[in-house]
Parts: structure tokens; C-alpha cells; sequence
């Protein structure tokens, strides 16, 4: 078993070495110009075309709900003038985690202030935010509940550590689903 | 004049961007993410309305927030509005050392509440308060 999970793991790294999934950490941050809707518009071409280049890591019918996801989100007429314009490069973080993550449940995905793109697993009450950074770095916080007893975890790390600290709160549950297949 | 203390028993509600709103697979808001909670560069303190400064039933109160917070800031039907008890927040808080004083300072907004001495540097303290203590998300657009 342990066995397995190292290999599980190493070909999850593989994968992020790999030509077109390497390169999107070369990514960087385009100063948006024109109208708030033409940045907006801009911005959500650019990340579909990144997410088009990692295709063949993903789910088609799950790419189709991410570009929704996108477009809802980038959506001027609900756009918040506070907020930074959303970050190519934390978009990669978060393509790049979805590739080694490889979870078979779908998150529920955000925006913060900063343009940083959130992601969310739930198990009922139960939940894994994620606020993807540059350079595939990601904040994450944990909360779920057991026996009635509510814990908690947080921290900063790389994406390749993700499993390893969260592995004390049994996440399993939170990033799978049955047999549907995402990345 | 004096300082406005919001009552234990009372609730207050802040304004969500659709960008920080959790949704489902069939696009119904099932929560917040809890940077919702966390204080912009430049932020002193956490800006929300009370309920209970307006009459009537929740629906009606939730109504007359939705209009006084868009006297302030746009609110568009897919923003959404978070509720949460005062006293039940303080608590949430202070878990995290935070005492909060969470007080009424009418502007445009007659019922603008400011959520001061809060600290957001705690990703687990956003996280209380988004999944538990500030936790009755609804879509704005059924108080518009």
C-alpha cells in the first residue's frame, strides 16, 4: 500500500514536470490596459488558452465547467472594482495543483481581493480552502468536525506538499468522489 | 455621542462579492470562502450593517440592509450577504485572543456597522467565522 502511494505520488510529480504543465510556471502577470471590461475580457481569454495547454491532463466535461466557472467569475457585470485583477500566475499554481492533486471531486472556486484564485472541497460540513499563490505556492485552511468536536489546520506551503499536511485530518473525503476522474 | 454597542443577541450583515461566494455544482451559494473576512491593505476594520436596526420579519430587515448597504457600494443580484450573531462572533473571536467592539456608526448606510480591534492574519479565525460563526450566506438577489 505505502508502495503505491509512492508511486501515485512520484507520477504526480512526473506530471508537473512534464513539457506543457512545467511551462505554465513560467507564466507571469500581465498589466491589464483599456476598460475594466476589456481587462476582464482579456484576462479570461488568457487563462482559458493556458488551461487549453494542460488539456490532456484534464477532464473534458470538467473543463467545460471550469471555463464557466471562469467566465462567471470574470463577469463584468458582477466584477467588484476593488478587487486586483485576477493573477495568471496564481491561475497556474492552481492548474498545477489540480494536475498533481489529481482529485476526483470537483472544488468550488473563488476569487480573492487580490486576484488570487480560491479553491474549495467540501464533505458536508467539512471543507479544504485553498488560495493559490505564485510559483506554486497555496495558503491552505482545514475545518471539519468530528464527534462534535470542530478542528482545524492551516499553513503555507508548496503544492507538492499539500498531502503531507493535511495527511493528520484523513482529507481523502474532502478530494475524492466515487470513480468520476478530474485530472 | 455616545458609542453604539451592538447587543449580544443581535446580528450583523456584510456585503459578499459573487467572486467569494462558495456555489454547488447547480450554482446555489452554499457558503462563503473566508478571505470574505479578511481586511484589505489600508482596512481598520470590517465593515457590515446590523439587522436589527430595521423592523420587521428577517426578510423585511434583510431587504432594507440590501437597500441601505447600496446607498454605499454596489450590490448586484449574484453578491451575496452573510449573517451572523454578535455575541456568537465576539465569541468566535476571542478564541483568537480578538475582543472585538462591534458598534454602530450610521453613515449613508443608517444601519453601517464597524467590526473594530479584528485582526485577519489568522486563516483559521476567517475560517470559524465563515463555516460556523458568520456562517447564514444567502443570494442577494431575492432582497433586491
Amino acid at each position: 500500500m505505502e508502495s503505491k502511494l509512492i508511486d501515485i505520488r512520484l507520477d504526480n510529480m512526473r506530471r508537473l514536470f512534464s513539457e506543457p504543465v512545467a511551462n505554465l510556471k513560467r507564466v507571469i502577470d500581465v498589466a491589464a490596459v483599456g476598460s475594466v471590461t476589456d481587462q476582464l475580457h482579456r484576462k479570461l481569454s488568457t487563462l482559458k488558452q493556458m488551461t487549453a495547454k494542460v488539456a490532456m491532463h484534464l477532464d473534458s466535461t470538467w473543463r467545460a465547467i471550469l471555463f464557466q466557472a471562469l467566465e462567471r467569475l470574470l463577469d463584468p457585470e458582477d466584477w467588484d472594482r476593488d478587487f486586483a485583477m485576477p493573477s495568471e500566475q496564481s491561475f497556474s499554481t492552481f492548474l498545477r495543483m489540480i494536475i498533481f492533486l489529481h482529485p476526483t471531486k470537483r472544488p468550488g472556486l473563488g476569487l480573492s481581493p487580490s486576484g488570487h484564485f480560491l479553491a474549495a472541497w467540501r464533505s458536508g460540513e467539512d471543507r479544504i480552502v485553498v488560495e493559490c499563490l505564485a510559483s506554486d505556492e497555496v495558503r491552505w485552511v482545514l475545518s471539519r468536525t468530528i464527534d462534535g468536536d470542530r478542528e482545524s489546520g492551516a499553513g503555507k506551503v508548496q503544492i507538492h506538499r499539500i498531502p503531507d499536511v493535511t495527511e493528520p485530518y484523513d482529507p481523502e473525503p474532502l478530494f475524492t468522489n466515487g470513480d468520476k476522474i478530474l485530472a | 455621542m455616545a458609542t453604539k454597542y451592538l447587543p449580544d443577541a443581535d446580528h450583523v450583515v456584510r456585503h459578499i462579492s459573487s467572486q467569494l461566494l462558495e456555489r454547488d455544482g447547480d450554482d446555489q451559494v452554499i457558503g462563503c470562502f473566508p478571505q470574505a473576512f479578511e481586511l484589505r491593505p489600508g482596512e481598520k476594520y470590517l465593515s457590515a450593517s446590523w439587522l436589527e436596526f430595521f423592523d420587521g420579519t428577517r426578510q423585511e430587515r434583510l431587504k432594507q440592509t440590501a437597500a441601505a448597504c447600496g446607498k454605499v457600494r454596489e450590490v448586484r443580484p449574484r453578491h451575496g450577504f452573510a449573517m451572523g450573531n454578535v455575541g456568537v462572533i465576539k465569541e468566535a473571536c476571542a478564541t483568537f485572543n480578538q475582543k472585538l467592539r462591534i458598534i454602530h456608526e450610521p453613515n449613508e448606510n443608517p444601519a453601517y456597522t464597524a467590526v473594530r480591534s479584528y485582526k485577519s492574519d489568522e486563516l483559521e479565525l476567517l475560517e470559524l467565522l465563515a463555516s460556523e460563526a458568520w456562517s447564514d450566506v444567502v443570494e442577494a438577489k431575492a432582497y433586491l
